[in-house]
């Protein structure tokens, strides 16, 4: 898959809180793809029966 | 009695509390090799010189008039540079941090409760973030086993890791968050222990993933690791994910029989991915736990193929939260390895990082089930040894791999899991370089893999090893 460049300089823009400056943009760019990919490969798991571990103690 | 500099812990607080050698000596000889040996090693960020000498005279006196004397009475002992210490500024190994500590991080209240004499801060990856130990501000630090290549000390806890193999310090802290402690354990071939989470407090330390860092100790021997948990486990009030369990005596369990201990060992998606050289050392050790009696089984974690997305999906969420008001005012003084890593943490989606942590509850159950047949589990540390500087990828059996993520291949689960992970040396490459294996424990049961651990230390000779001069 790719991430456009001008995809992710809009979303930084309008969505996230910090611009990515041009130096960045190639590597941020590879390294949102390949999360990506990575995190498409959690798709094939079933965690309709898993509660994620961050519940706060109320004491 | 050996050269000050290189007696392990143990044995400088026994001889300081027989008055056999005055604190004013140790700190003297650690100061010497430091002052000969760190312009080109690049352990240390900030020596603290005249408060150590200080308090060495103090720690003296004390001895001299008979005074109650804690556990690490005037041992010196470095600190990552993560630590908060009192008036100290905590760079965190950036370039642009500059306000002093309003106080000690909590590791460093109790090893001064316990008498330690705190040396100097010391190197690491920029905020902890990345595996190599690289650092363009301070300088690499270097690896000691190769005086003549620049090899990589591993990270993000590199200061620490050279400054204990090279005898710069006996002891050093460091904090893990995907294998920072044990990573430049194994690279540098001391003991490195990431203890359960919530066992060691991390009140006061820079943090890089709320629900992933451990803090914990870096040894030359695992004896010198049980004394300095006992220091520094327990309940702390100021970091609320610290256990109220008990803390056990690490040091006084360490003899107990290992007989019997049922042994894990992780094949799949662990060794059989290593350099054939590292199996060699690992299946070696496996023999010499065979030998005391220990039953070994093959033992597989279903899950662990998902542990690079999850780790990335909670590692770039949680790191991009805590830097972005950072990032806002320093963004062009970050390294622009870490500074690229952080901000592809402000294009994940909240629910990509509530999956992964809903998978680290799936590997969790893994764990879990391994242990209902086992006591502990055993893996390499890293699939090869430490690399020159400049390889950007590595060769594990003929075939090229990136470097970052073979360095965090075996250790990142465990932070993941939060079970307790002690790394020990378990021998050395063709070339000379140190390799470690871990052994993993069941939560809160740092007593069992430190008796294994300490166990196989004492059966091999790996740990008298000293690097070259560099």
């Amino acid at each position: 898959m790719t991430v456009e460049h001008e995809t992710l300089t809009r979303v930084a823009r309008e969505l996230a809180a910090l611009p990515v400056a041009e130096e960045d943009l190639s590597s941020v760019q590879r390294q949102v793809e390949r999360g990506v990919e990575a995190l498409r490969a959690l798709d094939e798991l079933d965690l309709a029966e898993v509660e994620p571990p961050v519940a706060y103690r109320v004491v | 009695m050996p050269e000050l500099h290189w007696l392990s812990v143990t044995e400088l607080a026994r001889a300081i509390a027989t008055r056999a050698v005055s604190p004013v000596e140790v700190v003297r000889a650690h100061l010497e090799r430091i002052e000969a040996l760190d312009g080109k090693l690049r352990a240390f960020i900030a020596l603290f010189a005249d408060q150590a000498l200080a308090a060495a005279k103090a720690a003296e006196a004390a001895a001299a008039n008979g005074e109650a004397l804690g556990p690490l009475h005037g041992v010196p002992i470095g600190l990552k540079d993560l630590y908060d210490v009192q008036g100290v500024v905590t760079t965190g190994g950036s370039s642009f941090l500059d306000r002093p500590a309003a106080g000690d991080s909590t590791v460093a209240r109790r090893l001064r409760e316990a008498g330690a004499i705190l040396l100097g801060k010391l190197n690491l990856h920029e905020f902890a973030y990345g595996p190599e130990g690289i650092n363009r501000t301070y300088g690499t630090s270097w690896n000691p086993w190769d005086a003549t290549t620049h090899r990589l000390p591993g990270g993000s806890s590199s200061g620490s890791g050279v400054a204990v193999a090279a005898g710069l310090c006996p002891a050093a802290m460091g904090s893990d968050t995907g294998g920072s402690i044990r990573i430049p354990a194994a690279l540098c071939g001391i003991v490195g222990l990431k203890p359960t989470y919530g066992r060691v407090s991390r009140a006061g330390v820079l943090p890089l993933a709320w629900s992933l860092d451990h803090a914990g100790p870096m040894t030359r021997t695992v004896a010198d690791a049980a004394l300095l948990l006992r220091v520094l486990a327990g309940y702390d009030p100021r970091d609320p994910t610290t256990s109220v369990l008990p803390v056990a005596d690490y040091p006084a369990a360490l003899e107990a029989p290992v007989k019997g201990l049922r042994v894990g060992l992780l094949r799949e998606g662990f060794l059989e991915t290593a350099d054939r050289e590292v199996q060699g050392l690992v299946a070696a050790a496996l023999k010499a736990l065979e030998g005391f009696g220990c039953a070994i089984q093959e033992v597989s974690l279903p899950h662990t193929k998902y542990v690079p997305a999850a780790s990335y999906a909670i590692i770039a969420a949680e790191a991009m939260a805590f830097h972005e008001p950072l990032l806002k005012r320093h963004a062009a003084e970050y390294a622009p390895d870490v500074r690229q890593r952080l901000l592809t943490g402000q294009f994940l989606l909240a629910t990509q990082y509530l999956k992964g942590q809903r998978v680290r509850r799936l590997l969790c159950r893994d764990v879990e089930e391994a242990f209902t047949r086992v006591d502990c589990l055993l893996a390499p540390t890293l699939p090869v040894a430490a690399p020159p500087i400049e390889a950007e990828r590595v060769t594990i059996n003929g075939e090229s791999h990136a470097r970052r993520q073979a360095f965090l291949r075996y250790t990142r689960p465990f932070n993941l899991t939060g079970h307790p992970v002690v790394s020990v040396p378990c021998g050395f490459t063709g070339e000379g370089l140190p390799v470690g294996m871990q052994i993993v424990g069941r939560p809160f049961d740092e007593v069992t893999i430190l008796r294994l651990a300490y166990a196989y230390e004492q059966a091999t000779e790996w740990h008298r090893r000293r690097p070259p001069a560099p």
